[in-house]
């Protein structure tokens, strides 16, 4: 039972939206002549701040081909309109609102779908009679760069400055400490034991790889210099 | 893969694009751009208490302040072109019709804010001249019908409230009238209608039911001397009317079925203002005072007893002036006047004084151009120190005072050399923009304040009809004022009013001063240009082709000048009735006789021809190829003498289809053209270096699209010197790009920079009232085949031009009715003028490229300071501690 009552009520509702729509008609000498309709919300801080909002909007239809202006209650009609394909666009010169495309077919159906110029086909439908939001309040300027101590601090100078400065200050002070001393000759002398590792590792290696190569690719040795040079050294060894 | 792929390519894209749209910081509103509103020249207007509404001719309702003219509130109504405002009421509420043909808007609005309240509209079957009236709160539509009859419908006002947009039913009545015919002339008066015919006067009091038209033989109420009677409306409580013969001007009121004619004359532009319920009629009338050409007059409406006069302290410079207004309030009166220039003036009795002036002329700029200020006395003295070169003496003494004067300068600031404020400053920002406007009267604003420097006004001169309906005026700069002590030297184009000969206006831009003052011509201007030579005194000649294919120049002695280049020189002429383009070459002339001969020409007939745009004279091309990805150069062909043409030609399959060609002005040879179907107007044509971009509405896809052009000459360079139209060995290549347009563009321009080093930039003004400035870059057509990404300073492909908000240079200066773009470089490279006018006239400057050649405004220079102070102190203690540090070792 509810659920009848609540679908008759939406045909109730539709059937008025369509009495609506076509009371924009004005028949006038076989070219008929419509009315565009809709209501603007404007964002409600600014409504508080701005009690005049009204005169300063207007829509512009085509670009300005048509004109409506807005009435108090922020309601708008555009007059005598044929059928066609129109874009309503609501200006105002601090904020932005979105335009949307109303069709107006020759028997005077209204349809109003979102403006998309790349998939002109795509049709996302928003309802009609208009209701246009502001989108939000336009951005005309770049804001400035704030001054920060961050900034001053990671500048390459500055920071070119403190380093050596931490190094002429700090590392002598280090080296001073006895402790300190300790451990970094303990550290040197330890790097120095792999390094040398290292380095004999490594000429092991090359001498190896030498070898291999002496035998295996003859043609190598003829165009790599730097291969002649390696296989020099462990012959310096022998 | 893929993914990352689009991804990486983002990334490339955003930081470009953070690299390319430049904004305006919030603190730099009004450090250099400036805007002045207009409303155009005034039609209708009321005075209410402390406010003026006006109606213009530009369609536009406002409301002044009383006590300074400024705008209250505007609102612009359509297109100006097409609708026209026939009526203004205000009664607590204000009424305004405005409409076109058969169709009219009636919009009722709010007094103090301009809101609207209600609207509807009239549309009516016969598109006959009608007159519209208020009578008791009912609008009357009043149709005179040719022979047959007077159709007058009324409409309740105060019913309109509740229709909310339909169409308001009128009640119709029709008065028979056989004797209409196309000579009559009607006017109401209060609640009657009131027609002359030849020699009968009708009127007819609608109010009385089944009324009929009385007639009175004019010859009794007027003096029966030869000449037409013309009446005009004449606003006062008791239905009246004004009879107008031979300049003088006759009072009739209405009584019943009778009409009295007051027995004393009147000027035609009498008004009726009431004190109290007393009225009197206030005119104007020439004065013999030399000094006070004009004066007020009062008289009683009884007698035509004069109770007040007075002279007038009327400004110089002003055109011939009407009374469109007034109000009486105790002992002041205020009378708004209008003047023949467009310029609207308040001025207020008894002391006749004039409170304030508007320049109305400046809302029609029908021609702009920016001039060089001259340098300072000391400037010139230092460029001068060279021109006695033998006298090494005199040089040196003119040396020591020049920098005695300037050390002068630098202690005690340089206000004792400079005459005025107009010296030229140090990058070429301050400059003067003359404009020329349809009223015919003069303008040089200043670029630092956007005030009048002088005015000029030029009686009986209108603007030349160009393509498109297009109204101009040639402004040509035969001299810049870099040639000091000559002064610069400026010529007007127009046309006489009533013979539509040419008009030649030579004056100094600076001052305003003209020397010779205007020189009617004795034939019609077709075409006029600047020659690139210059004779013993700066000047550059200018070249006018008449209507029958006659050359002038001017100043006429250069022609001696300009005799050995005849056969370089080279005209075009666009005819739009014909769509034909035609060339013409000066080589057979000799210096007695100057021979037009025609050379060749291009018939785009059927065709349309909607536009064609050369490039800017003043343009410099600073790179002469394209860097490609391989490092090779791709050659621009940089044409001076190219034209761009756009045609429209109807078709049955595709509706209309527009043309666009590049055609070669030296020899006609048409370089490249293409086409797009299912095309509408209005197209847009900008041309510059070796591109062309236009936009047009694509009627398929319902959408404003915009198409680039560049042309280059290959790998190889033709003639790496100089340019010659002849000698083209093969067509250039043409590489062309669309995209869409998100908004309707009102009209185009491409910023000019003194090198052209600077990138370019597009400036759109859309119809939203922003200008949007567009890199080239996000325009130019891209390679095919060839890489794309930041190190090529190219952007990816995008279908959809964005238009951000951040790119609009007059940020929420929404500026309506726009009609042209001027832009002129500035002598820093970075930077370019923008001038915009319209309804409104806005000024910037733009850097496309940023600022880079000079310190940013923002730049912290007390930073700097302590930064150095800084490490000098620093330097000092550390110098000191190490003193300190090798004295403790030394005694170590």
């Amino acid at each position: 039972m509810f659920k009848y009552l609540v679908l008759s009520f939406v045909v109730v509702i539709s059937l008025i939206y369509e009495i609506y729509g076509e009371t924009g008609i004005v028949e006038d000498n076989g070219s008929s002549k419509y009315i565009i309709e809709g209501r603007i919300f404007p964002l409600s801080d600014y409504q508080t701040s701005n009690t005049n909002w009204q005169s300063a909007t207007r829509v512009h239809v085509n670009g300005g081909q048509h004109i409506g202006f807005v009435k108090r209650d922020g309601s708008f009609i555009v007059n005598n309109v044929q059928s066609g394909s129109y874009v309503v666009e609501v200006l105002h010169p601090d904020y932005t609102f979105e335009p949307v495309r109303v069709e107006i077919n020759s028997k005077g159906k209204f349809r109003a779908r979102k403006v998309n110029h790349i998939q002109t086909s795509l049709v996302t439908q928003v309802p009609y009679p208009l209701k246009i939001k502001a989108l939000g309040k336009t951005r005309y300027f770049q804001v400035r760069e704030q001054w920060h101590i961050t900034d001053v601090l990671f500048n390459p100078m500055i920071m070119m400055m403190v380093c050596p400065l931490l190094l002429i200050m700090v590392l002598p002070k280090l080296m001073n400490d006895p402790e300190t001393k300790k451990d970094l000759e303990q550290i040197q002398e330890m790097t120095k034991f792999e390094m040398t590792e290292v380095s004999d590792m490594v000429s092991n290696y090359l001498a190896g790889n030498s070898v291999g190569s002496k035998e295996g690719a003859p043609k190598e040795r003829d165009s790599n210099k730097k291969g002649q040079k390696f296989r020099k050294r462990p012959v310096v060894k022998d | 893969m893929a993914n990352f792929r689009s991804i990486y390519k983002i990334q490339i894209f955003l930081t470009i694009l953070v690299h390319v749209t430049l904004a305006l910081y919030e603190d730099q509103v009004g450090k250099f751009d400036w805007k002045l509103s207009f409303v155009g020249k005034v039609k209708f207007v009321s005075l209410e208490a402390k406010r003026i509404i006006v109606a213009t001719e530009e369609n536009v309702l406002a409301s002044l302040n009383l006590k300074n003219g400024d705008i209250h509130w505007r609102q612009v109504l359509e297109d100006p072109k097409d609708y026209k405002l026939e009526l203004l009421h205000v009664n607590k509420e204000i009424v305004t019709v405005s409409g076109k043909e058969n169709t009219w808007f009636v919009r009722t609005w709010d007094l103090n804010t301009g809101t609207i309240l209600t609207e509807w509209f009239i549309n009516t079957e016969r598109t006959v001249p009608s007159l519209f009236t208020i009578v008791n709160e009912k609008l009357l539509h009043i149709v005179p019908i040719r022979g047959l009859q007077v159709e007058i419908t009324s409409y309740t006002l105060a019913n309109a409230e509740n229709t909310n947009g339909s169409i308001l039913k009128g009640i119709s009545r029709k008065i028979p009238a056989a004797w209409l015919n196309k000579d009559s002339d009607c006017v109401p008066a209060k609640s009657y209608i009131v027609c002359a015919v030849s020699s009968k006067l009708y009127y007819v009091d609608l109010l009385k039911e089944n009324s009929m038209f009385v007639s009175q033989s004019l010859a009794d109420l007027v003096d029966n001397s030869a000449g037409k009677v013309l009446l005009i409306e004449y606003k006062q409580d008791v239905p009246s009317v004004l009879l107008l013969k031979n300049n003088i001007a006759k009072l009739g009121t209405f009584n019943g079925e009778n009409i009295q004619i007051k027995p004393f004359n009147l000027m035609p532009n009498a008004i009726s203002i009431s004190n109290n319920g007393k009225d009197l009629i206030y005119q104007l009338e020439a004065n013999d005072n030399k000094n006070k050409l004009i004066k007020v007059k009062a008289k009683d409406p009884q007698t035509g007893l004069d109770s007040f006069s007075l002279d007038l302290e009327y400004p110089l410079g002003l055109g011939a002036p009407i009374i469109l207004g007034g109000q009486s309030k105790g002992s002041v009166t205020d009378l708004l006047l209008s003047t023949t220039d467009d310029a609207l003036l308040l001025v207020r009795l008894p002391e006749g004084k004039i409170l304030w002036t508007r320049e109305e002329a400046l809302s029609s700029v029908v021609a702009s151009e920016f001039f060089e200020l001259p340098i300072s006395e000391l400037d010139a003295s230092i460029e001068h120190e060279f021109d006695s070169a033998n006298d090494i003496l005199e040089m040196f003494s003119h040396r020591i005072s020049t920098q005695i004067k300037q050390f002068y300068n630098l202690v005690f600031g340089n206000n004792l050399l400079q005459n005025s404020g107009l010296v030229r400053d140090e990058f070429g920002l301050h400059k003067i923009i003359v404009v020329a406007t349809r009223a015919g009267k003069l303008f040089a604003l200043d670029t630092l304040t956007g005030s009048i420097v002088w005015s000029y006004r030029l009686p009986n001169v209108q603007s030349f009809i160009g393509i498109d309906n297009e109204e101009k005026m040639l402004l040509l700069v035969q001299r810049t004022a870099q040639y000091a002590p000559l002064p610069a030297h400026c010529v007007l184009l127009a046309q006489d009013t009533i013979t539509g000969n040419g008009i030649l206006f030579e004056f100094d831009p600076i001052t305003g001063y003209s020397k010779a003052g205007i020189q009617r011509l004795n034939y019609k201007i077709v075409q006029a240009t600047l020659l690139p030579y210059q004779d013993k005194n700066f000047l550059k000649p200018m070249l006018v082709l008449s209507q029958d294919e006659q050359a002038h120049v001017y100043p006429t002695q250069a022609v001696s000048l300009i005799k050995d280049h005849f056969s370089t020189m080279f005209l075009y002429v666009a005819d739009t009735e014909n769509s034909r383009l035609s060339g013409y070459t000066l080589k057979y002339s000799t210096e007695d006789s100057l021979q037009v001969t025609p050379s060749w020409n291009v018939d785009l007939a059927p065709s349309k021809l909607i536009a064609v745009s050369a490039k800017p004279a003043n343009e410099h091309v600073h790179s002469q190829g394209k860097v490609l990805y391989d490092r090779s150069v791709f050659y621009k062909y940089v044409n001076p003498n190219l034209l761009a043409v756009a045609t429209m030609t109807s078709d049955p399959i595709y509706n209309s289809v527009l043309s666009v060609y590049l055609i070669d002005g030296v020899t006609g040879l048409i370089i490249y053209g293409t086409s797009h179907k299912k095309a509408r107007g209005p197209i847009h044509l900008v041309h510059s270096e070796n591109w062309l971009v236009y936009t047009f509405f694509n009627e398929r896809f319902r959408r404003n699209e915009v198409v680039a052009l560049e042309l280059y000459e290959g790998h190889w360079q033709n003639n790496n010197i100089a340019f010659s139209s002849f000698a083209l060995s093969q067509l250039p290549q043409v590489q062309s790009q669309a995209y869409i347009l998100p908004s309707i563009p009102q009209t185009m321009a491409v910023t000019l920079t003194e090198r052209g080093i600077t990138n370019k930039f597009l400036i759109i003004a859309l119809t939203t009232g922003a200008i949007i400035e567009i890199p080239w870059m996000f325009l130019q057509p891209r390679f095919t085949n060839m890489p794309c990404g930041p190190e090529e300073s190219c952007i990816p492909y995008m279908p959809e031009i964005p238009l951000h908000s951040e790119a609009t240079i007059n940020y929420n200066q929404t500026l309506s009715g726009i009609h042209g773009i001027e832009v002129a470089p500035a002598r820093l490279e970075s930077t370019s003028h923008v001038l915009i006018h319209g309804l409104d006239i806005f000024y910037t400057r733009v850097a496309p490229s940023k600022t880079f050649d000079v310190l940013k405004e923002d730049f912290d220079h007390v930073l700097i300071v302590l930064v150095l102070t800084g490490l000098i102190v620093a330097t000092l203690a550390t110098k000191k501690l190490a003193a300190r540090k090798a004295l403790k070792q030394a005694w170590k």
